[in-house]
């Protein structure tokens, strides 16, 4: 996440921002093709990374596992492969994995032998909820801090807040978090500090989640206002004697919102990401700190159902960042017929 | 400093600006600058007053700083500012954004990104109709703002209103940005350069407009451009900016006919119309064709339907050896698309280019053969010149891509190139940071040379550049001709610098060839009512002492 | 509208130094090269009567639970955390700069099926990926590197292919092939020396974003075995004594904070993130 926030760096996303062209039917169309590929994109790249390579970790896992239950045979461990399919060759599992992941069959959980949509049931709900905080905290202080920074370029106000989001987004996310629960929990025992559960126990860890995704964004939505501000309109505004405070809220942010809009698309992936640490430095149980053990266990369907998860929410938010561009930006809506004259 | 030609015994002005400074402290590395120095301006009821100047000479910090629009980090200050209001008496003003609106409207350079995309047209009126007249209802401020789109020449303006400013043309948007400066109903209108380089029959309307409006509702106009012959032809008085100082002011015949200061004299001087003019070809024996295009076409985009764009369409004509052609036209005829095929940057979908009479074989050796007959000198000099390599590597460059001669001989020829445009010969060590933009072009000019090409193709080789500089850079080019037998292809804008260096004209409209005629011809009788609009956008400078066409012509 | 004047150029104004980043970077620089000159104490030395001491004249960070000096376990540790982020940039860097360099110059099909392919790895965040990476090669300062460095390539080459475009587009380098230079040589003499500078801003740019995420996957267990005072590992260990020695977690991350402060300042002072000269 913190990639954006290099100044001057430009956002990911930005190079998918084209005018619709011919019609919007035919924009949203490619809009959901490109959802389709990405996602098949992620499942064929987290197939290969799980699957393919040949120092097999599979076997290292069903070892472990089977070493509880008649030890480690070479027989006992080709019948183990057989069961879960692994003996077949590669091309022939990529599809009947995808098969079944398009019909909702999440394969059995290597560690627990549990179904993995049970497993990640589980997990989802402390998940969710997080998210949902640190989503809720991020994007109104992001707007309120950027929007503070930029009513006067320039000024004093700007050049203290300006370096805020660089300074925070240099807190590495882990101990930001430890540093939270340092202060908060143990010093002023505001918060509980671990497994607290409900309003009270989701405070810190949405807060720890919220303030680097935080950073980024403001950090682009001031660079976003501060050249609105240059555009000509702005001046002319100024020129014909209207109040400040009007033309900024109602002209300068308006503009400078839309490129924000696109970031909260990746803002929503850095969040889900970000619980895989917050919830381990908050021992909390979610679908991050699954997903981190996961991957020490080496239990693939698993990680490959978090995977697909992951990358179908984030390219689902997406989707839904492209399909409202056109609501928010009058430019985007090309009418038939072209400009008129 | 100023030389009043005539006395005041008219009205109070309807402005009067005392002693304005405008300076930028020193910052970080940069040593402070004066952009404004005693700059004192009267502007007198119901009349147009220009404000003339190259580029720095701080004309249109001017015009910011009587709104109080310059950047934070200028400190500026006034003796007086006096202001007449509706009854007539003079107030003085403290606080220039007192003036903002109500009494000052401010109509734009570039119509481009002047109104807020995400807004309505309907929208931009009601914003100001609530500031200044506190009317909320939409209706009430529909009809009005529709009333002031018809003023200004805006038609279906119940239509214009629903729309946005992205579905709008470049004149509409102009036109409504007048008509939204007059909504406060100032008095005073400020209008920053506008003439751009461009679309210069959109602009003479505009400028049509704004006397149109001024005469009506009898405003006064302060008019800034860097363009003089603009500033005669609509000004009555003229003030002359250099350096950040008025240098001379007073009615315009008067500056015009009787220049008094010596910066005056020279801007009126090196206008490109004092250029000898270019002897009309002689139709007995013409010199050979070097160049020919014939039937020349490309489009971009899909391949049918809406968002094809058809930049070139059946375009031909024949370079003469030792002549210039100029390109002229409107912005998007297809100018840019021609030198770029004719360079061969890129190809065409139909059409042949010829050289000497020869298609252009396919291959690498053929490509070369003929990048070393056709060169190309590019609008932005310093953009063209890698800023790491020095003046002599780079004008050597083309030598060495060809692999001709050694090192020590490119090097001779490089100093030899330099001499040629009038650089010195200590230039060709130099990095093109410490050079300005006229050695630049020059240098430019010396690379394209390098090969010994038949056809030179200049793509706006002046236009950047200020006027005296351009005057200089102009004459170059023509003795260059004359003297090497170098063929022209000018690609301009500026139909002045078009008339001073042209033999022959080819106007280019919607990609396709409009009309082509030697260069008088064309100017004094033009066939195409395309050509004949582009001519009349042109304003034209008539200073009194300038030889008479005739005269000029039988020089030659 | 005219914008060049007659007179040369004003040389280009400087920005500040940035002396503080400097010499943080220097400091830790040294840490990482000869721990020993600035913390003699042995990292791994063990003494239990000195066990989960405050920070002190003796122990300038304190100790851990086994009695090591959390001081000198910083400063050694300097080497494995550099020198993992360090090979995570050089993985980084000659990938996204061959992919940067070919699609920005070369441009046409290739460079729209390079930008596709990064596009899509875009729409996933890094972490993910180089979670997947870790769970292909296993875990370990190596592999580390690896993941994180290949997590960083889709956004780092759109970067530098930002950047060739910009530096392409400039009308020199056309000109060059106007002449007839070949295009091995435009690219070498023309766009490569204007490139060096700005890759060389985003590259302490992209360095700092890698030593966060070394140090979190480091912190997640992914990264070197214990004893190692890796900064990542020393929080993780730091964890079990959270609340009564807070010194264990928090100055590690201080001085971690610092190095990624000092180096986002050093690339911005590069230039970094604007367009250059050219």
């Amino acid at each position: 996440m913190a990639e954006a926030l290099t100044p001057g760096r430009p956002g990911p996303a930005p190079a998918r921002r084209a005018a619709p062209g011919r019609s919007l039917a035919a924009y949203l169309l490619r809009r959901c093709g490109y959802f389709a590929v990405v996602v098949l994109a992620v499942y064929t790249l987290s197939f290969l990374l799980l699957y393919a390579l040949p120092s097999d970790p599979v076997a290292l896992m069903l070892e472990r596992r089977s070493s509880g239950a008649g030890g480690s045979s070479p027989e006992r461990l080709e019948a183990l492969r057989a069961q879960y399919g692994l003996d077949r060759p590669l091309p022939e599992r990529y599809a009947e994995t995808l098969g079944r992941l398009l019909t909702g069959d999440l394969g059995t959980s290597f560690q627990s032998g549990r179904p993995v949509p049970e497993v990640l049931a589980a997990a989802a709900p402390s998940t969710i909820a997080l998210a949902a905080a640190a989503l809720a905290i991020a994007l109104p202080l992001s707007a309120a801090l950027a929007l503070a920074t930029s009513w006067r370029p320039g000024g004093r106000l700007h050049r203290i807040l300006v370096n805020v989001p660089a300074l925070i987004a240099g807190i590495p996310a882990f101990w930001l978090g430890l540093l939270l629960l340092q202060v908060f929990s143990f010093q002023l025992r505001w918060a509980p500090s671990t497994g607290g559960t409900g309003a009270s126990g989701l405070a810190l860890p949405a807060l720890a989640l919220a303030l680097p995704v935080t950073a980024v964004l403001t950090a682009v939505l001031v660079r976003s206002l501060d050249e609105v501000q240059r555009a000509g309109f702005v001046e002319l505004l100024r020129a014909r004697g209207l109040p400040w405070h009007r033309i900024y809220l109602h002209h300068v942010a308006r503009n400078a919102l839309l490129p924000f809009v696109t970031l909260v698309g990746l803002t929503v992936g850095g969040v889900l990401v970000g619980t895989v640490i917050t919830e381990t430095v908050f021992a909390r149980a979610g679908l991050g700190r699954l997903l981190a053990s996961a991957v020490q266990t080496q239990d693939a369907p698993v990680v490959l159902a978090i995977a697909m998860l992951a990358a179908v929410v984030f390219a689902a938010a997406n989707l839904a960042v492209d399909l409202l561009y056109p609501v928010l930006d009058p430019r985007l809506r090309r009418r038939q017929g072209g400009k008129h004259p | 400093m100023s030389t009043e030609t005539s006395t005041e015994t008219a009205p109070r002005p309807l402005l009067r600006l005392d002693g304005l400074h405008v300076s930028y402290p020193a910052a970080r590395g940069r040593a402070g600058t004066a952009a404004v120095e005693d700059l004192s301006v009267e502007v007198p009821r119901g009349s147009t007053t220009a404000i003339v100047g190259e580029s720095g000479s701080g004309k249109s910090t001017t015009l910011h700083a009587l709104l109080g629009l310059l950047p934070r980090a200028a400190r500026a200050g006034h003796r007086r500012l006096e202001f007449c209001d509706r009854d007539g008496e003079p107030r003085t003003v403290d606080d220039p954004r007192a003036l903002r609106g109500r009494r000052v409207g401010l109509i734009p350079q570039d119509p481009g990104r002047a109104l807020d995309p995400l807004v309505r047209i309907d929208g931009h009126f009601r914003e100001l109709h609530r500031h200044f007249s506190g009317i909320k209802g939409r209706e009430e401020s529909r009809r009005r703002a529709a009333a002031a789109l018809e003023s200004v020449g805006v038609d279906r303006p119940a239509l214009r209103l629903r729309q946005y400013p992205h579905e709008l043309s470049g004149g509409l948007r102009q036109r409504i940005l007048i008509a939204l400066a007059l909504a406060g109903e100032p008095r005073l209108l400020l209008a920053d350069e506008p003439t751009s380089d461009l679309d210069a029959t959109v602009q003479r309307r505009v400028l049509d407009l704004l006397d149109r409006i001024r005469a009506e509702r009898g405003l006064s106009t302060l008019l800034v451009t860097h363009d003089i012959a603009v500033a005669a032809e609509r000004a009555d008085r003229l003030l002359v900016m250099r350096a950040g100082r008025v240098v001379e002011s007073g009615p315009t015949a008067a500056v015009l006919g009787d220049p008094q200061h010596p910066y005056t004299r020279r801007l009126l001087e090196s206008v490109p119309g004092r250029l000898p003019a270019r002897p009309a070809p002689d139709p007995a024996a013409p010199p050979p064709v070097v160049l020919e295009a014939r039937g020349l076409s490309r489009s971009f985009g899909p391949a049918r339907g809406a968002g094809r764009i058809d930049a070139v369409q059946d375009v031909g004509f024949r370079l003469h050896r030792g002549r210039t052609l100029a390109v002229v036209g409107e912005s998007g005829a297809g100018k840019s698309t021609l030198l770029r095929l004719l360079t061969r940057l890129e190809r065409p979908d139909r059409g042949t280019v010829l050289l000497d009479g020869e298609q252009i074989g396919p291959g690498r050796a053929a490509a070369a053969a003929f990048t070393r007959r056709v060169q190309l000198v590019y609008q932005n000099p310093a953009g063209s010149l890698n800023p790491s390599l020095p003046i002599g590597r780079a004008v050597a460059e083309p030598l060495e891509a060809h692999r001709i001669g050694t090192a020590a001989s490119r090097a001779r020829r490089a100093r030899d190139l330099l001499e040629q445009v009038g650089l010195p010969a200590d230039a060709a060590d130099r990095l093109p940071s410490r050079l300005s933009g006229g050695q630049l072009q020059r240098a430019a000019i010396a690379r394209a040379l390098a090969l010994e090409p038949d056809v030179v193709v200049l793509d706006e080789p002046v236009s950047a550049l200020d006027q005296a500089v351009q005057f200089a850079l102009l004459r170059l080019l023509t003795e260059l001709q004359d003297r090497l037998g170098l063929a022209y292809l000018l690609v301009s804008h500026d139909l002045g610098v078009v008339r001073a260096v042209a033999h022959e004209v080819l106007v280019l409209h919607r990609g396709r060839a409009e009309e082509h005629a030697p260069t008088e011809e064309l100017f004094t009788d033009p066939k195409s009512p395309h050509t004949r609009a582009l001519l009349e956008a042109v304003p034209a400078l008539r200073i009194p002492p300038t030889p008479t066409l005739s005269e000029r012509t039988t020089h030659q | 509208m005219t914008t060049t004047t007659s007179t040369p150029a004003r040389p280009r104004r400087r920005t500040a130094v940035p002396w503080t980043a400097a010499a943080v970077l220097a400091l830790i620089g040294l840490a990482a090269l000869a721990p020993g000159l600035i913390a003699p104490a042995d990292p791994f030395a063990e003494d239990i009567t000195a066990r989960l001491l405050p920070p002190s004249a003796a122990h300038l960070f304190g100790t851990d639970e086994l009695g090591r000096d959390l001081f000198s376990r910083v400063v050694h540790g300097a080497r494995t955390s550099l020198a993992t982020a360090l090979l995570a940039l050089a993985f980084a860097l000659a990938l996204s700069l061959l992919i940067g360099l070919l699609a920005g110059y070369l441009g046409g099909p290739l460079d729209r099926a390079l930008m596709a392919a990064v596009d899509v790895l875009l729409a996933l965040p890094s972490l993910l990926i180089s979670l997947l990476i870790v769970f292909a090669l296993g875990t370990g300062p190596v592999e580390l590197a690896i993941a994180v460095g290949l997590a960083s390539v889709p956004a780092f080459a759109r970067v530098t292919r930002a950047e060739v475009l910009r530096i392409s587009s400039q009308p020199f380098v056309e000109a060059a092939r106007g002449y007839g230079l070949a295009r091995h040589r435009i690219l070498l003499r023309h766009v490569l020396p204007h490139a060096r500078g700005p890759i060389t801003a985003l590259s302490a740019l992209e360095l700092a974003t890698i030593v966060l995420s070394v140090s979190a996957l480091s912190f997640l267990g992914y990264g070197t075995r214990p004893p190692d005072p890796e900064w990542g590992n020393l929080i993780a260990e730091g964890r079990a004594h959270f609340a009564t020695a807070w010194w264990l977690t928090a100055l590690p991350g201080v001085v971690l904070v610092c190095l990624v402060l000092a180096l986002h300042r050093v690339g911005r002072a590069l230039g970094g993130g604007k367009a250059g000269p050219v």
